[in-house]
């Protein structure tokens, strides 16, 4: 999933997973990436978490570090 | 230094006091100190001149004539001298209490209220309990004095017993009924009175607010009570600290808009609360849930304006006055076809004859009284047979009339009767709130149907509507204003028959 | 509760008892004409007569409004008091004896009524309608001439006033009994009537112009008040008397009032004569606003579409089909999809406007015939995050109390709605709390009408800068806690993670001070309101979509759980944490399992014991994980993985975000289905019309924003032929996947056999209770008013760190200003409805409300054409200069597709629950000289004339 009409220009699953990423940027390191996973584990389709997956494999820049992290434990 | 006294209530104002005034003004060594009146109301302008402590009366005086007065001159005149004004025949044998210092002292001088037994009562009710002054006032007998004569104290008690976190007082001076002004003058002549009244009441139930509702037509007692207000503030007798005592009382003045209903009571609280005047329905009582629903203690201002005395000299002298169950005493106000017009106060149980002979002196036409009307406009007509009653609540109401406000308008025999009963539905109809359907549209209905009477159109069939309408109207109203109309219709049916029993206006004028 | 008709069992007007009922302990036993009652203290004798079954006339009282003691006619004698009282203004006291019918009393009403019809037309037109109190009445006491003769009346000048488009003032009919008056003041609350003049020259006006011109709100109240003709529904005069009447349920807002829908005539020639709210509903307990009272004319509208209608490619004509043949195109379809992309490729929408049952089959098929969970409803798109927020803190995803809990509150805290417009009837409950002396305050970025109005002053207004929600309710948290005006006791009893929530919120950050700048509130304020909050007895927050419709809008909803935590407020009547729904059933919407992570009852798809219940009934194994939601189900559709959509009654084009990318979204799908009563903007991109039925056609249930089911039930047959749900399960069926009820009342069934906090509701039950509130479970048999007393749905509350995170959608030079969306009270979401009716009177078309200063530098003035853009789009519409906004804030309706405001709104979303943040977009405002094109075009496609009435 990558053209988007969106204005952010980013794709959707890095604009959805950053924007929960930073509801617990507060957090340390390691509880922050758990409860990224934990949320996205439970609200996510399969598909959108498989593309987060590819973004976070392919090393995307625009995903936020802890978000990148949060994918590779999905 | 010559002191002169020139009344400054509006009934002496409207004949030439402030011309007479500015001329004394304008003499060297002459003080002149503005009263209220003295309630000799055909005497006006009526000026005193102070000669060795005393004060000498001078009748109708005229602005030209104050260096008569001066000069011992005008004493000559027949009639126009008083003489010892507190000794004058139409004064000396009242028994004022309520209206003791009106047309004595000068309103305007807080200091002058003082030296004139000023503040007495309010210091004994503050260091007496609510309940004690509650209690004063009701063994002083002290009845409603707007017309409906209810127990002052124990509309008090009902005050003072009913919890709330904010209660109130309101003085009902929206004097409105025909021939009636003792409000008026007492308040222009004796503010300070009302403003302590109301803050011993205030103290007696509980309230740190009060307002006094006046009728927009009496701009001098406007005047003269907030002149009086802010005074007793910047003297600390309102406020925070009420006289040091700690209690708190804020006093505002409220000027109404011309309505007649406003002077009953609950239409008064609407008119407060900045709403239409009309009328509340029954129960609650005000006393607990009176302006904006909180326990209120609403007042008439003669019966504010009394409590002072009763607070100064003990509720048991008050009752002593009087007769029956109507303790102490009445202002009387005469107007009309009178000789002499003015304020009377007497002890109840005077005779209305007494009133009209003695000081009345009978008509100012001369010609014979035949009717006279008593409280107002919804008092009742009452013929000459009658006027042995004693002024007492009790008498006049087993009479099918009422005291009232003690207003009396004398008539002589060239009144038709008819047309008076006609003008008691037409008052109604102009004055009613609107609000109950038997008053409303009653009173309508009730000049229609005179107006048929009085044209000798199906006059018995039409009486016995009006008698059907009367009846409604009296039971069914939702206040006394609906409610008291048919009495003045049914005395003048009753006492006056003949003015009822008309032909019909034909071409050939037959004759019954 | 008690159901007064069964359907269709004839017409009779709901019992008045002529005073509102009295709530005391304390009782009074009268004897009534022989017949002993036993009454609350404070009981009107008159109502106490009603109820021993004693009939006391009367004209002046109603039970909707306080005694007034005008007409007179309730005269009545009490043994032992002299006069003849009035009946409603005399209260009992016990052992009194009263008699209502002594030949006194009978004369004096007799007299009375004579009084009344010496000032009244011979020729009344509502006598001769026969809906007119006084004619019976007249008739009862014996009243039939007027012996007064010709005299002053009334009628002269009395000017018949029709400039309201659903009522008519005929001043000649009035008897001034101020019913109107009282009614607009104590049951709506906008005092927009008075009574001009005095004595026989009173007369009813709303203030000296006409209905339309006044500020009247029509609502109607008014109109069911009045007991004669001069206040009457145009559609009565049109249709004559109703015949029967219909209990049912409004279907526009979450109030969800109930209505006695007053019919004539049978089958397909029935006729609604009038909505009349009932006085037994428990949301609305007999008032209603103008949108349910009268705006029920778009169920006749000429744009109503009757016939399923199919087309090959989005750019062909429509071409009508049988019923047969459109499920057939869509089954067939559905499955070529899932054939060449797979069984998640396609999805479905469920509709917070249609009922509970309706919705149930949609989320049913979907995860048993299409299987998979691409369920999603328009709750989405408002109160999403309500349902992950209370269901984090509290437990369950549902507001806390019923409406009428707002009458034991002390202080409200209102926050990001405006009841006035949007929930009009809760609003005339708390504005009548409000008069009597309970205080609110409002954070709302516009001065709404409930920060000052008529008897109505708020104590504090906030107007919180859109996007700031998060920092607003931490300060007032942290000035609870620091300030020590927390409720120790009640965190130490029922509360979890207390230590790290006080010491989260303790932190400066958090303070008034702090957050000053962020929130555009000062501090002083700030900390002013909040111990007013705290200070309070009883204080309850109710929120709306200001709170929800942002990027943080679930921690918002988490930071007022916190709040009301902190402070105790939870659990008991006058408290609590309510959330004002937007749709009739958006709760029920959301209870019914619509969301793609969720089954019915909020229970997670993962779960394996809740799967098997559904498993073992409907036979089919179950996608134990998430499907996709509405925005996913976009961005899926560009990516070409999802192809094909089946819409219930949501116009998505026009109501989400970002129209251009939800239109490219919807252009790229093969098979788009639409169920809906008109060809709305989301059908331009429909291959599929199924046509739907309205309110008035539906059988089933809808349940408001206090959890109360209320029963829907078909005043007229399905105009198309079908009911909804059965439209949905012959698709479901022509997939392979039969699902056969033999009415609405077996979905219910089937809901409640699957559901616990249903178990106990039934079709049966809620006829016999009227409506209940769930959870209706064997422990609350009649239901839940107020929940989490005693102990939370979860067991303990959830304090939750609510960190404030700023949303990415910033101001800057190109886009100074911030535009923040509403509704306004004539008009309702898309419009889809209210447009087709007379409300378009009012509000014709959608305003961009700017304040003064934004507007003079702009050079704006009220009327102007004004350019409207945002990063993703851009919009024409007329500016209104108002005081209303704060500087640098624009605010405008969304009502009219004319307009697009969607068409400027971003993909922006709640981190949680990707509900859209509309009210929040960075735009700029100026002068234009013509409409867009595109406007222009969707101006002629919306060129309709309103709707006349059924």
């Amino acid at each position: 999933m990558s053209e988007t009409t969106q204005h952010t220009g980013l794709a959707p699953e890095a604009r959805m997973g950053n924007d929960i990423a930073r509801q617990f940027a507060h957090l340390g390191e390691e509880e922050a990436v758990a409860r990224i996973a934990a949320h996205i584990d439970r609200f996510w389709e399969p598909r959108m978490r498989h593309a987060l997956e590819a973004l976070a494999a392919a090393g995307d820049d625009t995903l936020d570090p802890r978000l990148a992290a949060a994918a590779r434990r999905l | 230094m010559t002191t002169v006294y020139v009344p400054g209530d509006a009934s002496a104002v409207a004949v030439g006091a402030d011309e007479v005034a500015a001329a004394f003004a304008e003499l060297v060594d002459v003080t002149v100190v503005r009263t209220g009146s003295r309630g000799l109301l055909w005497a006006e302008p009526l000026v005193e001149l102070e000669v060795d402590g005393v004060r000498l009366g001078f009748a109708n005086v005229e602005p030209g004539e104050v260096g008569s007065v001066l000069d011992g001159s005008l004493e000559r005149l027949e009639g126009r001298f008083l003489g010892v004004v507190d000794d004058h025949p139409w004064l000396a044998p009242q028994r004022r209490v309520t209206a003791a210092r009106v047309g004595v002292v000068d309103p305007a001088s807080i200091a002058d209220y003082e030296a004139h037994g000023g503040w007495s009562g309010l210091r004994r009710a503050l260091g007496l309990s609510p309940a004690e002054v509650v209690a004063e006032v009701t063994e002083s007998g002290l009845r409603g004095r707007g017309g409906a004569g209810f127990p002052a104290g124990v509309k008090w008690k009902t005050v003072l017993e009913t919890p709330a976190e904010q209660k109130f007082v309101a003085c009902n001076f929206d004097e409105g009924d025909s021939g009636t002004f003792a409000d008026r003058m007492v308040v222009e002549g004796d503010p300070f009175t009302l403003v302590e009244g109301m803050t011993i009441a205030a103290h007696a139930v509980g309230a740190t607010e009060g307002y006094v509702y006046v009728r927009s037509e009496y701009p001098h007692a406007i005047a003269a009570l907030r002149r009086a207000i802010e005074a007793a503030y910047t003297h600390g007798f309102l406020g925070d600290d009420v006289a040091g005592s700690g209690m708190r009382f804020d006093l505002h003045v409220r000027v109404g808009a011309g309505a007649y209903i406003c002077g009953e009571e609950s239409s008064m609280l609407e008119s407060l609360e900045g709403k239409r005047g009309e009328v509340r329905a029954k129960p609650p009582i005000p006393a607990i849930a009176g302006l904006f629903g909180q326990p209120t203690a609403v007042n008439n201002v003669l019966t504010l304006c009394t409590v002072p005395m009763i607070l100064a000299d003990g509720g048991a002298a008050y009752a002593e006055l009087g007769t029956g169950r109507s303790r102490g005493t009445q202002l009387f106000q005469l107007a009309g076809n009178v000789a002499r017009g003015g304020l009377v106060e007497l002890p109840f149980g005077v005779t209305l004859r007494e009133l009209l002979e003695d000081y009345a002196g009978g008509t100012r036409t001369g010609r014979p009284i035949r009717a006279v009307q008593v409280g107002g406009p919804l008092g009742a007509y009452l013929s000459p047979e009658q006027f042995d009653l004693p002024m007492d609540y009790e008498a006049f109401a087993e009479a099918g009339a009422m005291v009232g406000h003690g207003g009396i308008v004398v008539f002589d025999d060239s009144v038709d009767m008819a047309r008076m009963a006609r003008f008691a539905m037409e008052f109604c109809s102009l004055e009613s709130c609107g609000k109950c359907t038997p008053c409303r549209v009653g009173s309508v209905r009730g000049v229609e149907t005179l107006d048929r009477i009085i044209a000798g159109d199906d006059v018995a069939a039409n009486l016995v509507l009006l008698d059907d309408l009367c009846e409604t109207m009296t039971k069914g109203s939702l206040c006394a204003m609906g409610g008291l109309t048919p009495m003045p219709v049914q005395s003048a049916i009753r006492h006056f028959p003949e003015d009822f029993d008309r032909s019909p206006a034909t071409p050939e004028g037959a004759v019954r | 509760m008690t159901v007064l008709d069964e359907p269709g069992q004839g017409y009779a007007t709901e019992p008045d008892l002529g005073t509102p009922a009295v709530a005391a302990d304390a009782t009074a036993t009268v004897t009534i004409d022989g017949r002993e009652v036993t009454v609350p203290a404070g009981t009107s004798v008159m109502r106490a007569a009603a109820e021993a079954g004693v009939d006391i006339p009367k004209l002046c009282a109603t039970d909707s409004l306080k005694a007034f003691g005008s007409c007179r006619m309730c005269l009545v004698e009490v043994d032992g008091a002299k006069g003849t009282p009035a009946s409603c203004t005399t209260l009992c006291s016990d052992g009194m004896v009263v008699s209502t019918q002594t030949d006194q009393v009978q004369r004096l009403r007799r007299n009375v009524m004579e009084l009344y019809l010496s000032d009244h037309p011979a020729d009344c037109e509502g006598c001769a309608r026969g809906n007119c109190e006084m004619q019976s009445l007249a008739v009862t006491v014996g009243a039939v001439e007027a012996r007064y003769g010709a005299g002053r009346t009334h009628l002269d000048d009395a000017t018949y006033d029709a400039s309201n488009p659903y009522f008519d003032y005929d001043p000649a009919a009035c008897i001034v009994c101020s019913r109107c008056v009282r009614a607009c003041g104590e049951v709506q609350g906008t005092f927009a009537l008075t009574v001009e003049g005095r004595g026989f020259d009173s007369r009813i006006t709303p203030g000296g112009t006409d209905f339309l011109s006044s500020e009247c709100v029509s609502c109607g109240a008014c109109v069911q008040a009045c007991p004669t003709s001069a206040l009457q529904e145009k559609s009565l005069v049109e249709l004559g008397m109703p015949t029967r009447v219909v209990d049912t349920t409004c279907a526009y807002c979450g109030v969800g009032c109930s209505f006695r829908a007053e019919v004539t005539g049978e089958g397909e020639d029935t006729r609604v004569v009038r909505m009349m709210p009932a006085k037994s509903g428990g949301a609305n307990e007999g008032h209603s606003c103008v949108k349910g009272r009268f705006a029920y004319g778009y169920t006749n509208h000429t744009d109503r579409q009757l016939d399923p209608m199919v087309r090959d490619t989005i750019d062909d004509e429509w071409r009508v089909v049988s019923w047969e043949e459109a499920i057939a195109k869509v089954a067939d379809g559905f499955a070529a999809i899932q054939r060449d992309h797979g069984v998640g490729a396609i999805g479905g929408i469920s509709s917070s406007r249609c009922t509970n049952e309706e919705v149930y089959v949609v989320q049913k098929m979907v995860r048993a015939a299409f299987g998979n969970n691409n369920v999603d409803t328009c709750a989405r798109v408002c109160h999403s995050p309500t349902g992950y927020g209370l269901n984090q803190t509290f437990g369950t995803s549902a507001g806390t109390q019923d409406f009428k809990s707002v009458e034991q509150a002390d202080v409200v805290l209102l926050i990001g709605a405006n009841p006035t417009d949007a929930h009009p009837v809760f609003a005339s409950r708390l504005k009548r709390r409000l008069r009597q002396g309970a205080q609110i305050v409002v954070a709302d970025p516009r001065r709404i009408d409930l920060v000052h109005g008529p008897h109505i002053e708020a104590a504090h207004h906030l107007p919180v800068l859109p996007g700031s929600n998060v920092a607003f309710v931490n300060a007032m948290a942290h000035t609870v806690v620091t300030e020590g005006l927390h409720d120790e006791a009640f965190l130490r009893d029922r509360c979890e993670n207390v230590d790290d929530y006080l010491a989260f919120i303790a932190r400066p950050e958090n303070s008034p001070e702090a957050t000053e700048e962020i929130t555009g509130i000062p501090a002083a304020r700030l900390r002013d309101a909040a111990r007013l909050y705290a200070g309070a007895g009883n204080a309850a927050i109710y929120y709306g979509l200001g709170v929800t419709e942002h990027s943080q809008g679930s921690t918002m909803v988490m930071g007022m759980a916190n709040l009301a935590m902190v402070t105790g407020n939870i659990g008991r009547e006058g408290v609590g944490v309510n959330p004002l729904r937007g749709q009739n059933n958006v709760q029920g919407s959301c209870d019914m399992g619509s969301f793609p992570h969720e089954l019915p009852g909020y229970r997670h798809i993962s779960r394996p014991e809740v799967r098997a219940i559904y498993e073992d009934l409907w036979g089919r194994t179950l996608d134990p994980e998430p499907g996709l939601r509405i925005p996913n189900m976009f961005d899926s559709a560009l990516a070409g993985t999802f192809r094909g959509l089946y819409v219930q009654g949501e116009d998505i084009a026009q109501s989400d975000p970002n129209t251009q990318h939800v239109e490219a979204a919807l252009r790229s799908m093969d098979l788009v289905v639409v169920q809906d009563l008109f060809l709305n903007e989301t059908a331009r991109f429909a291959h599929v019309f199924l046509p739907g039925t309205s309110f008035l056609e539906k059988d089933g249930t809808f349940t408001n924003a206090e959890r109360r089911i209320n029963r829907v039930r078909p005043v007229l047959p399905p105009r198309q032929g079908k009911d909804e749900w059965q439209i949905t399960c012959d698709i479901a069926a022509a997939m392979g996947f039969p699902m056969d009820y033999a009415g609405a009342h077996e979905i219910m069934d089937e809901i409640a056999a699957t559901t616990p906090t249903f178990a106990g509701v039934s079709f049966a039950r809620l006829d016999a209770e009227g409506s209940m509130q769930w959870p209706v479970t064997d422990a609350a048999p009649h239901g839940t008013p107020t929940m989490h007393v005693g102990e939370f749905v979860r067991g303990r509350g959830n304090l939750v760190e609510t960190v404030y995170v700023p949303t990415t959608e910033r101001t800057n030079r190109r886009f100074p200003l911030v535009l923040t969306t509403g509704r306004i009270l004539t008009q309702y979401n898309v419009g889809a409805q209210t447009r087709r009716t007379a409300n378009q009177t009012w509000h014709p078309e959608d305003i961009l409300e700017i304040h003064p200063a934004d507007a003079q530098v702009r050079g704006i003035s009220t009327g102007d054409l004004v350019e409207l853009s945002s990063r993703v789009g851009a919009t024409t519409l007329r500016a209104e200069v108002s005081e209303r906004m704060p500087a640098g804030v624009v605010y405008t309706t969304f009502h009219h597709p004319v307009t697009g405001a969607n068409v400027v709104t971003t993909e922006n979303s709640d981190w949680a629950t990707n509900c859209p943040e509309y009210k929040v977009t960075a735009v700029e405002v100026g002068v234009a000289n013509a409409r867009r094109e595109t406007d222009a075009e969707a101006a002629a496609r919306d060129d309709r004339e309103p709707a006349g009435r059924s």
